[in-house]
């Protein structure tokens, strides 16, 4: 005699009607105020995102790049780095290697006296351009050549500042291109250089760092053919673990690794702290929304209580009522979603045109859009909830009692 | 058709207990347009609320067509309300989301029919109250007579076996009064429908083929017998 027909279909036919023809603004406003709970949810993810490309994008192009080979297990040097070079050239998917060798230095600006300690990398410039983007980012002089021995290409950071006092980190204090430095090595040689070139990447590390050409540096500790580590350039940073693996494949014995696995510590603790303040920042959100969308459901279903009844008293099943106010939510969370989704477009759009500067660059920001269907999901599922305590307990009235109003 | 046995109900107001019926026990047939009178908090619309369902009364017995609807569960007495009953109220209780077809329709929607069969259905007795050129309009847009009128579309658009009307002209003049009158006599010639209507106005006697006297919560025999 009972049956349950109609359930989803009738739900659905007072839904629409209660939203073509219930209160436009507040409708827009709940709409409104579910893109804003979005946006909230979304808006430190996409400059986290934008923080992590940066950082990303700079440890590739000038530290990392895709992959990075190292000496194999307890050794110093990886030897026959000439023939592994060449082997690696050859494999497909290999856009570019380059070889560096790096020991550590003292560096003495003579005219002024200060000094910095730190790890003087060497490369080959011509290897070295299909692989970095140092030759992009020189400020001041040129790149290092082939040929080059008594030249050096040194930091911004490095080289510093005239005024010390606006230096971010100790320098050797306002060096120019042709001026020359000291540089001691370990091993007891000591060499001046003339400064041929200042570059400025905006990652902090690299740019307090300097750099020679690899014939010098072989030249000055008597090796040849070693590397302390080979960087290999792919297609993409995404295709890197796929050209690990293939390289890994050619019997390349040394250690092989990606620039993201190279790079898990360095941001780690940094992107952590953030994530925690975004996840905080969207359970906040969350609990907005939710109480909104019950208040908001409340007073709608409030100002109906007396239409329930009769729609009760008629004979219409109390989940039937239930079921269309849950989709009238669920459409407001469908708007809701699409402004929102455009309000982040438009928040990207003003970032692109008015870009940020951090430190380390201009912020690049990224929609993640895999975190937006994810708070779009979240947000779904709460404002049912929060819509389903108002429209059981009013739904569940005495018919007598919803109808007096 | 109806049957009430020593019907029951009483109103707990927190430690007092209101009896607003002591006792009901009444009979009417199918097809007959019976009349509940008696005066103000007599207990006419409680009556009525008991008989179609609206309410549970403390005890008795209520059978309609030979179901004894007292013992269905909350979800069959939904069903039978939709499936077998009519009801128009002294406010109308139209739906304010729904326009004037959609008010009249609604109760066959809601049996899961085809919408075309139900909006032909509702034009159809939209037609009988003389509202069919106002199925588009929303409800505020309508006289309290249009109104009283579209709700009684609505109570004869699943063709139920009975339709309870409680005083549903109390907020019409004369003039729109008469016409819901007149509706429900002619429905109740034309159809053979079976409607129970609550009234205290003397004039409404003449429509009824039968009164119910009711005082204080019982069945005013003295009344009933002139
Ligand atoms: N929900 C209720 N709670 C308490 N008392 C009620 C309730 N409904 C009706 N009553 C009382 O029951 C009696 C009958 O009321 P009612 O059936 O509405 O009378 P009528 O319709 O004849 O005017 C009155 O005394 C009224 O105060
Ligand atoms: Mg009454």
């Amino acid at each position: 005699m009972v049956h349950n027909g109609g359930f989803g279909r009738v739900s659905l036919y007072l839904a629409v009607r209660s939203i073509r023809r219930g209160n436009r603004s507040t409708l827009l406003l709940t709409i409104l105020i579910i893109a804003l709970v979005m946006v909230l949810m979304n808006f430190l993810s996409i400059i986290i995102g934008g923080v992590v490309t940066l950082y990303n994008d700079q440890m590739i192009d000038y530290q990392y790049s895709h992959i990075i080979i190292e000496p194999r297990e307890k050794q110093t040097y990886i030897s026959n780095a000439d023939g592994l070079v060449k082997r690696l050239k050859g494999i497909p998917g290999v856009y570019g290697v380059t070889a560096h060798l790096s020991t550590g230095v003292t560096i003495t600006n003579p005219n002024k006296g200060n000094f910095q300690s730190l790890s003087l990398v060497s490369y080959n410039p011509d290897d070295e351009q299909e692989v970095t983007q140092f030759q992009r980012v020189i400020i001041d002089g040129d790149d290092l050549s082939k040929g080059d021995t008594d030249q050096i290409l040194i930091g911004a950071l490095l080289a510093g500042k005239e005024d010390e006092s606006l230096d971010k980190l100790p320098s050797l204090g306002g060096v120019k291109v042709g001026d020359r430095v000291t540089v001691a090595y370990n091993n007891g040689v000591v060499k001046s250089y003339r400064v041929k070139g200042i570059y400025e990447s905006l990652h902090a590390l690299i740019d307090h760092g300097a750099y020679v050409t690899k014939n010098e540096m072989d030249s000055v500790l008597k090796t040849s053919d070693i590397a302390t580590e080979i960087l290999v350039k792919g297609k993409s940073a995404e295709d890197a673990p796929d050209l690990k693996y293939t390289i890994m494949g050619f019997g390349v014995e040394e250690k092989v690794k990606t620039w993201s696995e190279k790079s898990q510590g360095i941001l780690g603790d940094a992107i952590e702290s953030l994530n925690l303040i975004n996840t905080i920042m969207k359970v906040v959100a969350l609990v907005v929304a939710s109480v909104v969308i019950f208040i908001v459901t409340y007073i709608n279903i409030i100002n109906r209580k007396k239409q329930i009844g009769i729609l009760k008293a008629i004979g219409i099943r109390k989940q039937i009522i239930e079921g269309s106010y849950l989709l009238q939510v669920l459409f407001q969370c469908a708007c809701g979603a699409v402004v929102g989704i455009l309000m982040l477009n438009g928040i990207v759009f003003a970032l692109t045109i008015n870009q940020i500067r951090f430190p380390m660059g201009y912020l690049v920001p990224v929609i993640d859009y895999s975190s937006v269907a994810f708070s779009i999901v979240l947000l779904c599922i709460v404002s049912l909830i929060s819509a389903f305590i108002p429209a059981r307990q009013v739904a569940g009235e005495e018919i007598l009692d919803a109808m007096r109003g | 058709m109806i049957d009430v046995v020593d019907l029951k109900k009483v109103y707990q107001m927190g430690l007092v207990e209101v009896g607003a019926l002591k006792g009901v026990t009444i009979h009417i047939d199918k097809g007959e347009f019976v009349g509940i009178m008696g005066p103000s908090g007599s207990g006419k619309s409680t009556l009525l609320h008991q008989l179609g369902l609206l309410d549970t009364p403390s005890s008795g017995t209520i059978r309609l067509n030979s179901t004894e609807i007292t013992r269905l569960s909350d979800e069959e007495r939904t069903w039978y309300r939709l499936m077998h009953l009519g009801y128009v109220f002294q406010d109308y209780a139209l739906v304010s989301e729904l326009n004037v077809m959609e008010n009249v329709a609604i109760p066959m929607i809601a049996q899961d029919r085809p919408i075309d069969e139900c909006y032909e259905a509702a034009k159809s007795v939209l037609k009988e109250v003389g509202l069919l050129e106002r199925k588009d309009h929303l409800v505020y847009e309508l006289s309290g007579g249009e109104q009283q009128r579209v709700s009684i579309a609505r109570a004869l658009v699943n063709n139920p076996e009975i339709i309870f009307a409680d005083e549903p002209c109390a907020n019409l003049d004369t003039e729109n009064s008469r016409v819901v009158l007149e509706l429900f006599r002619s429905v109740n010639k034309d159809l053979g429908q079976t409607i129970v209507m609550v009234s205290h106005e003397p004039w409404h006697m003449e429509y009824f083929d039968r009164i119910i006297f009711i005082r204080d919560g019982v069945i005013d025999e003295e009344r009933m017998r002139e």
